[in-house]
């Protein structure tokens, strides 16, 4: 019998055995939690049994269910930021709460509750996860005042960033493509703005952001590398406000209120840059180019009763950059890039133990740059190139909680994919009339299917496990691939404050993205598997110590990731400088990496944060790179290391910093020159190879830039309706390399090497109005 | 085509480069300097001497320093047998009179000179391909001449080549011609010099990988306007290694610091240096009009 399907009937066999059990007469406490003020649910409150000494924490969507023998009940229920509350209640029958929770004061004091252990690090049986705090995202400093949760989740130990002040990251040496970034369950693309310096997502909206890095649950899939959940905010259920906001590059407001009190709610927020309105008066009349982004968010809900929520939300941000030069020849290029990306989802329970949720997903990422031109001749020239993806996807899941044991979690999804990797258009008017699109690889059509089923399985009062399996499929055109991936996690506790934790996941991603890997513009193509490019796949495996010292998490996770059927373009492949298929233009490899990631990390009270560190080593295997060579991953760094704490001084006063410490990147730069040359040994070659001083190139990626370090500090002062924030970005104004060139002087036989630093210090404002 | 994706991209570089003129600084750095390598320029065909040029690579530092190597001493093997060494006639060129290469032989050099590294290459000499002429005829709108030809590519083994077209005209004087193709054979593959669109091109290198054992006709095109009284076709056999580095070199050179991908490293066969050491042969064509 395939390995694959005896773990699968051991995993039904045990969860069959625990039901049977579980129909032993008890009740269960289900309902939401949320937040006094405003209504908006909360992500991962825990609730805690004090009598029994069981807990479990509320879902995505604020929903907790847990199964108990009859009692009469103490219920401690507590979540980061807010007063943890008390609760009797009698479980003499099923009972569908709604639990208020009150935002706690700013000398917030670390958590008073001795019962409560489900908030704790060694509790939880996830491992590699790291929930960002909202209020951090919004306090510490970043680049020109535009706070951005990616930059923040680059502080995050195991997390790496690409080039300065980028937005894509690398996780566990894995390319940002291998990442799953869901806004509100929707994946999203290209999470750029500003060729990668700002991230599409706007703080004031999110509510919650999770990573998880490695043990990932059975739920999540699609990816190799990490799971990036972001949730947008519902919007203010009992009254509306805002916050307007101004800062140096962008301004941006936010409204959220209800439009039936208690029932239904909405939350809509947009920002955009105005670098272009600023120039322009600078340019003149019919020569000049700019550039801007703006994106907008809205959400929808509406309670239709406790049993059943609908939720729309919507996402659009677009990035354009322009040049316009309405002279003689008025000429005209344009180039954008932006998600769309919208959910549909109804929340329904079907009993007290059973919840569901029905979500339909449309996203469509594309990029395209068009030039035209008119020449004096009368001739005009038009040039289109473009490239996207759009899903359109429906999925269920579905949380059961039988007993206070188990916590099952079920569901499938179906994606139908629409790739068109490129195409390039070209349009002459002139003595040759040339309208034709020359399209290398034509428009791709796929689909991709997923069941899973896991369970948070408590075998002891000390050992908790997560058992779970997904199977999913992929179909192009004369193809078809299916895998089958087991996920385990278990955590034993084996004292009250230290826990042992372990990780098993296989994961199988069935499209690519093509990187020209120098540079983060958004020219990277979306590609599906085919034929000939196989879906990649990793495994990984994870050991850690989780443990609580008072106020502080501690954790250490060591991590070993195989990657294989990754791709790369070929040495000297790019877009548009293609001829052929991209198939042709791609190799296929393997890497692998393997780390350990420290995080001290302290959640309340005045002064919070956390440092991370990562000692790590990624590398690549490609057969037809390197020459066969194993090579550094680009973004293979030693040593990371980030500190990031924010200091609440007082009501009004908050100061943050946090200062990034990590390896030179890996570059390919040429080791000195050579000439090739033929002599004359071949008439016919030796117009074809002259004597040229061609560059020496050293193994791939084979040199380090110098090392990169940074601080940043921010102050935050907050007078009544009024936030003003000063930031500080590279205080001590680091020159980190950006890239490096050899400037080429051939004629007077001197080269130097330059190294290209971006930002210096950069100091700014903004101010933010709550209304 | 390629013209028009070039400018397009040029044009997003050069708006990249623009947006973030304002922020980024630019300071002179040092790098370590790399020693010198042997960098070998070999090349060997069927009954000819084996000629081989020897260089020094040098770093960035000190680029005027390309010297040729001389005093190095060069042992030639002939499948592994040793078959002497190569005289050096200056200026960095040595050569092996006594020595013919053949069709099908590996054959190895070992290169000592002082102040450098030993460096080994090794090489074979593919066969000849045969190519015929099919017909040809005159486009009189495009004022073009088309020639289709057939190459007798032979099965099972990966086969490299080039096209070059030798043009004579009534003077007795020769020329290389430069023609048109727009055949998918030359498409086939990543990194031909005969890309997309590929037109008034002065050779074309290709593989037999849609056409491998088989007799395929394809077509090229040239100026009408050439006053040929001969027109010799050169189908000349690569080595897999000649191949790669011809590709590797034609590409470092087309990319330049194109910041749109990754840099290409030449092709080398030399362990422990750089250059190549590779072999050749060539089927000549010859027709008039």
């Amino acid at each position: 019998m395939n390995s694959k399907l005896r773990v699968i009937l051991c995993v039904l066999l045990v969860f069959s055995t625990q039901l049977i059990n579980a129909q032993e007469s008890r009740y269960t406490l289900s309902g939401y939690v949320e937040d006094s003020a405003s209504g908006e649910r909360l992500i991962g409150a825990t609730i805690y049994a004090v009598n029994h000494q069981k807990g479990t924490v509320t879902n995505s969507y604020g929903f907790f269910s847990i199964t108990l023998p009859p009692d009469s009940l103490l219920i401690i229920i507590s979540y980061v930021g807010y007063k943890s509350r008390q609760m009797h209640v009698e479980l003499n029958e099923d009972r569908l709460l709604e639990i208020h929770m009150d935002p706690a004061e700013y000398q917030m004091q670390p958590f008073e509750v001795s019962g409560s252990r489900m908030e704790r690090i060694e509790a939880r049986t996830q491992m590699s996860e790291i929930n960002l705090p909202v209020s951090a995202i919004q306090t510490l400093p970043s680049i020109l005042g535009e706070t951005d949760i990616l930059k923040i989740v680059q502080l995050l130990p195991g997390v790496k960033t690409g080039s300065e002040a980028m937005s894509g990251f690398y996780v566990r040496g894995g390319n940002p493509e291998q990442n799953l970034i869901l806004l509100d369950e929707a994946p999203v693309y290209n999470v750029s703005h500003l060729f990668g310096f700002f991230s599409v997502f706007n703080s004031d909206a999110v509510k919650n952001v999770n990573l998880i890095k490695g043990g990932f649950p059975a739920r999540y899939g699609s990816r190799l590398s990490s799971v990036l959940d972001i949730n947008l905010k519902e919007g203010n259920m009992k009254e509306f406000h805002g916050v307007a906001s101004v800062g140096l590059i962008s301004s941006r407001i936010t409204a959220e209120g209800p439009l039936f009190r208690n029932k239904t709610s909405y939350i809509i927020s947009g920002r955009r840059t105005y670098f272009d309105l600023l120039a322009k008066p600078f340019m003149k009349n019919d020569e000049y180019a700019g550039y801007y982004f703006y994106d907008l968010n809205m959400k929808v809900n509406h309670i239709f009763s406790l049993s059943d929520r609908i939720y729309g939300s919507f996402y659009l941000g677009r990035d354009v950059l322009y040049v316009r030069e309405n002279t003689y020849d008025n000429f005209h290029f344009d180039l954008d890039w932006g998600n769309i990306t919208s959910t549909l989802r109804w929340n329904h329970i079907f009993s007290s133990k059973l919840f569901s949720n029905l979500t339909s997903i449309y996203t469509d990422y594309s990029f395209q740059v068009k030039s035209n031109t008119d020449q004096y001749t009368g001739d005009k020239y038009y040039a289109k190139y473009f490239s996207g993806i759009r899903d359109f996807g429906i999925k269920a899941d579905l949380d059961y909680s039988p007993s206070p044991s188990h916590y099952i979690r079920f569901g499938g999804n179906f994606v139908y994919h629409l790739f068109t990797p490129d195409a390039l258009q070209l349009k002459i008017n002139s003595l040759e009339q040339i309208d034709t699109l020359i399209s290398p690889s034509q428009k791709i059509h796929a689909r991709e299917y997923a069941v899973y089923l896991e369970d948070d399985f408590e075998i002891s009062t000390r050992v908790k496990s997560n058992l779970g399996v997904r199977a999913s499929g992929f179909s192009v055109p004369g193809k078809y691939y299916h895998s089958v991936q087991p996920r385990i996690t278990i955590r034993y506790l084996f004292s009250d404050d230290w826990a042992l934790k372990g990780s098993f996941a296989t994961m199988t991603q069935y499209i690519h993205l093509l990187s020209a890997n120098r540079i983060g513009l958004p020219n990277d193509l979306w590609v599906p598997s085919t034929k000939r490019v196989v879906p990649q796949k990793s495994l990984q495996y994870a050991a850690g110590l989780s443990h609580t010292m008072g106020e502080y998490d501690l954790s250490i996770e060591a991590y070993y990731k195989k990657m294989d059927k990754i791709i790369e373009y070929q040495e000297g492949a790019a877009f548009m400088l293609r001829s052929s298929s991209w198939e042709d233009n791609v190799e296929t490899g393997s890497g692998k990496s393997y780390g350990v990631e420290l995080m001290i990390q302290r959640r309340t009270g005045r002064l919070n944060g956390w440092i991370g560190y990562t000692l790590s080593k990624t590398v690549k295997l490609f057969p037809n790179l390197n020459g066969g060579r194993e090579f550094p991953a680009k973004y293979d760094r030693r040593h990371d290391l980030a500190i990031a704490a924010v200091y609440r001084v007082n009501e009004s006063l908050d100061l943050s910093g946090d200062w990034v410490w990590g390896t030179g990147n890996a570059i390919t730069i040429p080791e000195g020159y050579f000439m090739v040359n033929t002599g004359s040994i071949n008439p016919l070659s030796y117009r074809l190879l002259q004597s040229d001083k061609m560059k020496l190139y050293s193994s791939r990626n084979g040199y380090r830039m110098d090392s990169y370090h940074r601080l940043d500090v921010s102050l935050r002062y907050t007078a009544g309706r009024n936030i003003w924030t000063f930031s500080v970005y590279n205080v001590y104004n680091r020159r980190n390399p950006f890239f490096i060139y050899f400037d080429e002087d051939f004629a007077n036989n001197k080269i130097t090497v330059k190294k290209v630093s971006l930002f210096p210090i950069v100091p700014s404002i903004s101010y933010s109005y709550i209304f | 085509m390629k013209t028009s994706a070039g400018i397009l991209q040029g044009m997003l570089a050069a708006m990249c480069m623009w947006l973030f003129a304002s922020c980024e600084t630019v300071t002179d750095i040092d790098l370590p300097a790399a020693g010198p390598l042997i960098v070998v320029s070999g090349f060997f065909t069927p009954d000819s001497a084996f000629s081989i040029s020897l260089s020094s690579s040098t770093d960035y530092k000190n680029i005027d320093d390309i010297r040729a190597i001389e005093n190095a001493r060069i042992e030639l093997l002939d499948d592994g047998t040793p078959a002497g060494t190569m005289t050096y006639l200056g200026n960095g060129v040595y050569r092996s009179e006594n020595k013919k290469p053949k069709v099908g032989i590996l054959y190895s050099i070992s290169v000592s000179a002082q102040g450098f590294h030993t460096v080994n290459a090794e090489d074979k000499i593919p066969a000849s391909v045969p190519v015929s002429l099919v017909s040809f005829d005159t486009n009189r709108t495009t004022e073009k001449i088309n020639i289709y030809l057939m190459v007798h590519d032979p099965a099972g083994i990966k086969n490299y080549y080039e096209l070059v077209i030798v043009g004579k005209n009534s003077h007795g004087i020769s020329s290389i011609m430069n023609f048109d193709v727009n055949d998918p054979s030359f498409n086939a593959e990543e990194g031909k010099a005969a890309g997309f669109g590929a037109d008034n091109i002065p050779f074309a290198d290709f593989t037999d990988v849609i056409f491998d054992g088989k007799n395929y006709k394809f077509r090229i095109s040239i100026d009408s306007y050439y006053k040929t009284e001969e027109v010799t076709v050169y189908l000349i056999s690569l080595s897999q290694n000649l191949y790669e580095f011809r590709r590797t070199y034609q590409k470092q050179k087309d990319l330049g610091d194109s910041p749109f991908s990754e840099p290409v490293r030449i092709h080398s066969n030399v362990t422990n240096g750089a250059g190549i050491f590779a072999g050749f042969s060539v089927y000549k064509l010859k027709f008039t009009f």
